[in-house]
């Protein structure tokens, strides 16, 4: 499983060192405040929908699973090297982005609290792990290219689908939870996130076990 | 271990494709050479060895383990290339040492930067600026670097050119000086077989055709070519296939000495293992 992990980070060494080149110059756009500081931690975000998408493209271009599976690696270790480096590659994006708010907070503290940005934080690397839950099977299971589409269509009715309750409703505002549920929802997405991310990764093994390469 | 392989009755069905009722051996010491027109099976035979797809039926045992129940300990002792290089275009060849240390518990770090050394392969240069030839040196240093006792390499050596097949067949040969070492190699360029292989199967249409020594096989076979009234004199029972044209008739026959010995008006040349498939596809009007 370390030599799959391994292997990730040396094929996207170049993209990581970009993503932290971006990370960086946002930094520097926030403090001269021609950029939000939430970009920050929205990068974290999106690091964690691509990375996986991209290493997945990478290894069916290489024909890679058919290789590693054929390896002391085997199946499992295919599946299990997948999503330890997308968890690790979320929380150094977390980590990284962390000491980018701190950073800037120190520069121009009217910027925010650094608690609100730290928990702003928090809760977009448990929705990168959240997504990567369910993505990390697709991927699995149709490759990139397939599951790219099969995201996207997702999402959009995910978000559809609130938009459209929204307005059912009467406004989005009138879908807000109560205060107590409020309070209690960086927990409760702390759990849905680890739980799902655990169950999503015995289901990929499952689909991986299954697939014929 | 007598076997490094032991295939028992192994079924595959790929909706219009069956692999049917495959058994053979890979005795240790030895190279067995699978081999078969496009599409025979001769893929889908190791695919189901290293578990890639799941047969339909029959036993596979890998240096003394179940192919399945012993999986990861088998795979420890099995050097695999498959028939393109399956590293990533943006990995330079140090990187995979750096992968595959972590993958195999044998991995031979020296050994794998001496056979990059000695198969003139950059290490400055990534995986994306190799010919084909050097990918397909990269991963044949990368399954002998595992240090296993039984290489298992699908069409390693189709697309290269013959300076470079002579070379990596020599290192094969070299690898299975040692009597706890044996490879199986399917291709379809049967004269690098005819160099390296000690035993020879043929599939066709999912099927095991003929397998044997190759050597016995050569000389057990021949091939007449004679006119139509000749070959009419021919007990069936010789022929295992014939060829008609307008002017003449070519026969695969078994028997050659008895043959020679019952027929010695009739002219027999040695055969080659493409002699030996061509016929047993082509010809099978013959018995």
């Amino acid at each position: 499983m370390t030599g799959m992990v391994c292997k990730d980070f040396l094929v996207q060494r170049k993209q990581l060192g970009y993503y932290i080149v971006f990370f960086l110059l946002y930094a520097v756009l926030a403090v001269m405040e021609i950029m939000p500081i939430g970009i920050l931690y929205t990068m974290t975000l999106l690091i964690g929908m691509i990375l996986p998408m991209s290493t997945f493209a990478y290894d069916d271009l290489a024909r890679w699973n058919k290789y590693a599976a054929a390896t002391p690696a085997s199946r499992q270790g295919v599946v299990a090297g997948k999503y330890v480096f997308t968890l690790l590659s979320v929380l150094m994006a977390a980590a990284l982005s962390a000491v980018l708010v701190i950073a800037v907070l120190a520069i121009k503290p009217e910027l925010g609290a650094v608690g609100e940005l730290l928990m702003g934080l928090a809760v977009c690397t448990l929705l990168a792990i959240l997504i990567d839950a369910v993505i990390l099977p697709l991927l699995i299971k149709f490759g990139a290219e397939k599951s790219r589409l099969i995201s996207i269509l997702l999402f959009m009715a995910v978000f559809g689908g609130v938009m459209l309750l929204g307005q059912l409703a009467g406004g989005l505002e009138k879908l807000l939870p109560p205060d107590w549920l409020l309070s209690a929802l960086p927990g409760l997405l702390a759990l849905l996130a680890i739980g799902s991310y655990g169950i999503s990764y015995f289901i990929a093994r499952g689909i991986f076990e299954k697939k014929e390469l | 271990m007598k076997n490094a392989i032991e295939i028992r009755h192994l079924t595959k069905e790929y909706g219009s494709f069956k692999l049917s009722d495959v058994t053979f051996d890979v005795p240790m010491g030895t190279v067995v050479g699978l081999i078969g027109e496009n599409g025979a099976g001769k893929s889908t035979t190791i695919k189901c060895i290293l578990n890639l797809v799941r047969p339909s039926g029959g036993e596979i045992v890998l240096l003394g383990r179940d192919s399945i129940a012993g999986e990861r300990e088998a795979k420890e002792e099995i050097g695999v290339v498959l028939d393109e290089s399956t590293f990533h275009d943006t990995l330079r060849a140090l990187d995979v040492g750096k992968i595959l240390r972590r993958v195999y518990k044998n991995w031979d770090q020296p050994f794998f930067e001496a056979l990059l050394k000695k198969f003139g392969l950059p290490h400055n240069k990534t995986v994306k600026d190799y010919s084909r030839g050097m990918k397909m040196k990269l991963s044949i240093a990368a399954a002998l670097s595992a240090r296993p006792r039984l290489l298992i390499l699908d069409e390693a050596t189709g697309g290269l050119d013959p300076v470079v097949r002579d070379e990596l067949l020599d290192e094969f040969l070299s690898f299975v000086q040692d009597e706890d070492h044996a490879i199986l190699i399917s291709s379809h360029i049967t004269s690098d077989l005819e160099k390296a292989a000690d035993y020879v199967v043929y599939l066709h249409k999912g099927a095991v055709a003929l397998q044997g020594a190759k050597d016995e096989l050569l000389e057990e076979h021949g091939r007449l070519v004679c006119g139509r009234s000749d070959l009419q004199k021919v007990d069936p029972a010789f022929l295992v296939g014939v060829r008609e044209n307008q002017f003449s008739c070519e026969a695969l026959v078994r028997r050659r000495e008895e043959f020679i010995r019952r027929y010695p008006e009739l002219s027999v040349e040695s055969v080659t293992l493409d002699d030996l498939m061509v016929f047993t596809t082509k010809g099978e009007m013959a018995s």
